[in-house]
């Protein structure tokens, strides 16, 4: 068995966190080699998160926000290691120190060790976004909630599934006689109710959703939000919400990481980051915000240059964009420093 | 389902299929009843005898009856038809005993005439021949009903056994992907760019020729579905790519499924019912498979007999199928069969496509 | 035959109790029912509602795009033309030239094999067949530069993969101003791109109506997004317009329960899930199989009354004043 835990590091507060860490990302970074193709020539690689360090504190909603191509997704998949992590380390710590069956906190969280991952994600469980390719469309939902419990630690043979799969349906809104129809005869709000359901169904500590809302109508939006809300607090869950949309996280989450390019841009409580947005992304983020009585972008917001995850990276990640670049930004990258208690910046101009 | 019935109503000639298949089906699963005799009973006399049955003569009016035939030249086989000496064609009569599924034994078949009678009134009957008798005078029309035992099962077994072939190796190639892709599918390229029929003659050849019926059926099976399966297996490989895809995989790779559970579970079910196309599709390959083997002499052997060894006995040479034209027969039931699988296939396939639209006039 | 364009004013499009309704396997699919509205030159209406609402249905009415198997009833004038009098050659022309569209996906918009020049000199050589190939590169590069894209002139080589999905929609934008159109309809212009290039997008069309006095139809379920760039508003929902009104304050002071309740649902920029939960409006967006005759968001109203059941209420217009209209048996939501 491998050695966990070998960096020493206590479940406490530390310079980063403010309260007690659930799961801490330490460098973590991903490069995906592109397969050589007819036309495409081998041994080209995409960037796609680059060096990122967070904490994520029991009982909290982390949020990550990011636009497409700021690695937002592929670090939530790497956390449950849907894709594996190509440097830096996923440590958990679970409640009750996490030492069953023959593992010991913290846990590291890597792939080659599927005990650990057994337990793993049936405590950390992953929303996705669309809920019409994450239900089989040929089960019907009972079979959809608890096809996965015969493999989950969690569940014996003789436990009561079908009771647990009731109460989680009652939990998320939706009637017993739900479980014997197909997803497909669901809405798409309801369908990502099922999914709720399903990741509930094992007790799990923390979900990750990933985008829950944002493949659903507007007058939808609201039910589910609210209900994650609801489950957050009734089953004392921690949840890392990632969304696109910088107003539904600020809502959301208590603490916000906005990336860009694969990198944390910056790191900031909700309440200070929706006030004093201080890197110079985050703003651009803030003001192209749709809102009512807002003034619309000039053009002089030229396009720019944007983030290119196929060269290495090197500099600032948004250098490309940013009105205020120097040439230090495309020189050398800034690293996330805290400006004032728990809100970090990694800009060269903001101190 | 639906769909397929309405589906069904505006294609005329799939429905024929249809109905011939569930014709033939049930003749072979009844066949020692339906045929009047066994498949080895000989008749003297009359080797070759073209078929005599007839429905009207003046001795009996309208009606299902055998007119006497007289051979009158034993090297050339050629028969007069005898006047006024009319037998006729009677329901459920007695006949030679055979047993039903080797299990029950009967003597009464659906049709006939009084030739096995012990009647003394009835020495004179004649045996009827709906599609003639070949040249040891067996009755044409009982071996093909015998011979569909092993022509119309020979498909389904063949595809099953390919399609399990290609739906283990097309779903590890796509589901692992990498070093396994690469090494299954360089096989089915390989086994598919031999050309088929060398490659069933070799295999053929190089196992023992001297073998029962039962085991050439097996033999014959396993070669064709050897061949069979790369095509399947890459389309299957390919499908696996695409639904692979979709979060479910993924949620269930979460809820820690085993990779054999996942293909089995979440990604073959997808599927089903392009494979359902692909099935009946596949079937008229296999029986004509077997045919073209039994036709080549590598096939089912005298006694066992299948609409493959039938044409290979009897249609070998184009004077006898001059003089004989009857011998034919289990070719056209081969056509009509095969016609039918694939009009039923193209049927299934507009039915699970979700592009399909009716054609309207106008 | 006088001056159409005389007795309609500056009016470039106007559109009178369209209704479009598609058959489906399981039944008439109503996908509008009886929408009005009027577009002046030089003004953008935008056109708010979910998935099923009608709001792309209603464009695609416009520029006639609809299937010839759907039912299309109602009026549509297009600079003063019934355009349903009009021959299918001359149709053609009418919408060519006075009418263009943008799309949700830039990228399925453009052929791939064809280098972005190349598209601009099929769509000039449709309208033009005499137009030179230099002619069109000089157009193309022009146009381009209108919706400011840097070096145009070398990116006219370029093909549509090697531009970002921003860019693409721009030069989607340039191509539907390739024939001086009066109308321009954005369909969801800026749902699949990021919001800062939403932003930027947005920014562009706003630009272009005020500077070549184009009629714009800018639809989006987004609220906020249609609040900023609409001088007026239709808010839809099941293929009625359940209310309109001018620019922003159809959203600052909404009248319709539907309206309302939209803005109610939706976090607002600041607020915190601790402090304020949002409104949940019950049940799902209905089925448009299925249309009862009453009010479409009655079983979903929080103010249903047995009356709202009964028909769909009458559009009236509001009473102070503001030019605004909605549909409700209640003299609207206090605000």
């Amino acid at each position: 068995m491998r050695p966990f835990g070998g960096k020493n590091v206590s479940a406490g507060t530390d310079a980063r966190g403010i309260g007690d860490a659930l799961l801490r990302l330490d460098h973590v970074s991903k490069v995906f080699k592109l397969e050589a193709g007819l036309f495409a020539s081998a041994g080209r690689f995409v960037w796609a998160v680059n060096d990122v360090s967070f904490d994520v504190n029991r009982g909290e909603t982390y949020g990550l926000v990011g636009e497409s191509g700021s690695g937002k997704t592929t670090l939530a998949r790497t956390v449950v290691q849907l894709v594996r992590h190509s440097g830096g380390t996923i440590d958990y710590y679970p409640a009750g120190g996490g030492t069953s069956d023959g593992l010991s906190p913290p846990w590291r969280i890597s792939d080659d060790n599927a005990n650990l991952l057994r337990h793993f994600r049936s405590d950390v469980k992953y929303i996705f976004q669309d809920p019409s390719s994450s239900l089989d469309p040929r089960m019907s939902v009972y079979r959809v909630l608890t096809t996965g419990a015969r493999y989950s630690p969690r569940f014996s043979r003789t436990d009561d599934v079908r009771g647990k799969a009731v109460d989680v349906m009652e939990a998320v809104g939706l009637r017993e006689a739900d479980l014997e129809r197909r997803p497909s005869e669901f809405s798409g709000g309801q369908r990502q109710r099922i999914s709720l359901a399903r990741a509930l169904l094992s007790n799990p500590s923390t979900l990750i959703c990933d985008e829950v809302v944002s493949a659903l109508d507007v007058s939808i939006q609201g039910q589910i939000l609210n209900l994650l809300v609801d489950l957050k607090s009734r089953f004392n869950l921690t949840i890392i919400f990632i969304a696109h949309d910088l107003t539904v996280v600020s809502y959301m989450a208590d603490r916000i990481g906005v990336l860009y390019g694969g990198s944390m841009m910056e790191e900031a409580p909700a309440a200070n980051l929706v006030e004093h947005p201080l890197h110079p992304y985050t703003q651009l983020l803030y003001n192209s915000i749709p809102e009512l009585g807002k003034p619309l972008p000039s053009r002089a917001t030229t396009p720019g240059q944007p983030f290119n995850p196929t060269r290495p990276p090197q500099g600032c990640p948004f250098s490309g964009r940013c009105p205020m670049a120097q040439e230090i930004c495309t020189a050398e990258k800034p690293a996330l420093a805290e400006v004032s208690p728990g809100h970090r910046v990694a800009c060269h101009f903001v101190k | 389902m639906k769909r397929f019935w309405m589906i069904l109503r505006h294609r005329p000639i799939a429905f024929a299929g249809l109905i011939v298949l569930f014709i033939l089906y049930v003749g072979m699963i009844f066949c020692e009843f339906l045929a009047p005799y066994g498949p080895n009973d000989l008749f003297q006399g009359h080797s070759d005898q073209p078929p005599n049955l007839i429905f009207y003569s003046q001795k009996y009016g309208f009606r299902p009856q055998v007119q006497a035939m007289e051979m009158l030249n034993d090297i050339t086989k050629q028969y007069v038809l005898v006047t006024s000496e009319y037998t006729p064609v009677k329901f459920f009569v007695d006949g030679p005993p055979v047993s039903l599924w080797d299990t029950i034994p009967i003597h009464v078949h659906l049709f006939g005439t009084d030739y096995f009678s012990r009647n003394p009134n009835a020495s004179h009957a004649q045996p009827v021949f709906i599609f003639g008798t070949d040249n040891l005078g067996r009755d044409i029309f009982s071996r093909i009903l015998y011979g569909s035992r092993i022509s119309l099962t020979i498909g389904f077994v063949g595809v099953a056994i390919s399609l399990g072939l290609a739906l283990i190796m097309g779903g590890l190639a796509g589901y692992f992907g990498g070093i396994w892709d690469w090494i299954i599918m360089r096989l089915c390229e390989f086994i598919i760019l031999i050309p088929g029929l060398y490659l069933i003659l070799f295999l053929r050849s190089v196992l023992s020729d001297h073998m029962n019926s039962g085991e050439s059926y097996a033999l014959i099976t396993v070669i064709l579905s050897f061949v069979g399966w790369p095509g399947t297996a890459r389309m299957i490989r390919g499908m696996v790519h695409a639904v692979k895809r979709n979060d479910f995989v993924a949620n269930a790779e979460l809820e820690s499924m085993p990779p054999l559970a996942i293909i089995f579970k979440h990604i073959i079910p997808q599927m089903s019912s392009i494979l359902i196309v692909s099935v009946t599709l596949g079937i008229p390959g296999f029986i004509l498979g077997e045919t073209v083997l039994s036709y080549l002499g590598l096939g089912i052997v005298d006694p066992a007999v299948s609409w493959g060894s039938m044409i290979s006995r009897d249609a070998t040479t184009l004077s006898n199928l001059q003089s004989f034209p009857w011998l034919l027969m289990p070719g056209l039931f081969l056509l009509l069969v095969t016609l039918s699988f694939n009009f039923l296939g193209e049927l299934l396939r507009d039915a699970v496509d979700p592009n399909w639209k009716e054609h309207r006039h106008g | 035959m006088g001056d159409p364009r005389a007795a309609e004013g500056h009016r470039s499009l106007a559109v009178r109790a369209l209704s479009v309704s598609f058959q489906t396997a399981e039944g008439q699919l109503r996908a509008v029912r009886g929408v009005d509205f009027e577009l002046e030159r030089g003004e953008c209406l935008g056109i708010v509602g979910e998935s099923g609402s009608g709001k792309s249905v209603t464009a695609a009415a416009v520029m006639g795009l609809i299937s010839k198997d759907a039912a299309t009833e109602g009026e549509i004038r297009i600079d003063g033309t019934d355009i349903s009098s009009l021959t299918v050659e001359e149709k053609r022309a009418l919408r060519g030239k006075a009418v263009a569209m943008i799309f949700q996906e830039p990228s399925r918009s453009f052929d791939p094999i064809y280098s972005i020049g190349k598209t601009f000199e099929e769509t000039f050589r449709a309208k033009n067949p005499a137009i030179t190939k230099e002619e069109a590169a000089r157009r193309a590069t022009q146009l381009l530069s209108e919706v400011h894209i840097p070096q145009a002139e070398e990116r006219l080589k370029n093909f549509p993969h090697q531009f970002s999905g921003g860019m693409l929609q721009r030069i989607m934008i340039a191509l539907a101003l390739a024939n001086d159109p009066e109308i321009l309809i954005a369909d969801e212009p800026t749902t699949a791109l990021d919001v800062t290039i939403q932003a930027q997008i947005v920014g562009l069309l706003k630009e272009l109506q005020e500077r070549r006095q184009l009629s714009l139809i800018f639809i989006s379920h987004d609220l906020g997004l249609v609040g900023q760039i609409a001088d007026r508003i239709l808010v839809m929902y099941a293929g009625i317009v359940l209310e309109s009104g001018r620019g922003p304050e159809v959203l600052t002071r909404p009248r319709s329960p539907y309206t309302r309740a939209l803005l109610d649902s939706l976090p607002s920029w600041g607020s915190h899930y601790s402090t304020r939960k949002l409104y949940t409006i019950k049940g799902t967006v209905p089925d448009p199989t299925h249309s009862e005759p009453g009010c479409p968001f009655a079983p979903r109203c929080r103010f249903v009354e047995e009356r709202c059941a009964a028909e769909v209420p009458p559009l009236r217009s509001d009473e102070n004043g503001t030019g605004g209209a909605y549909r409700c048996v209640h003299s609207g939501v206090k605000t």
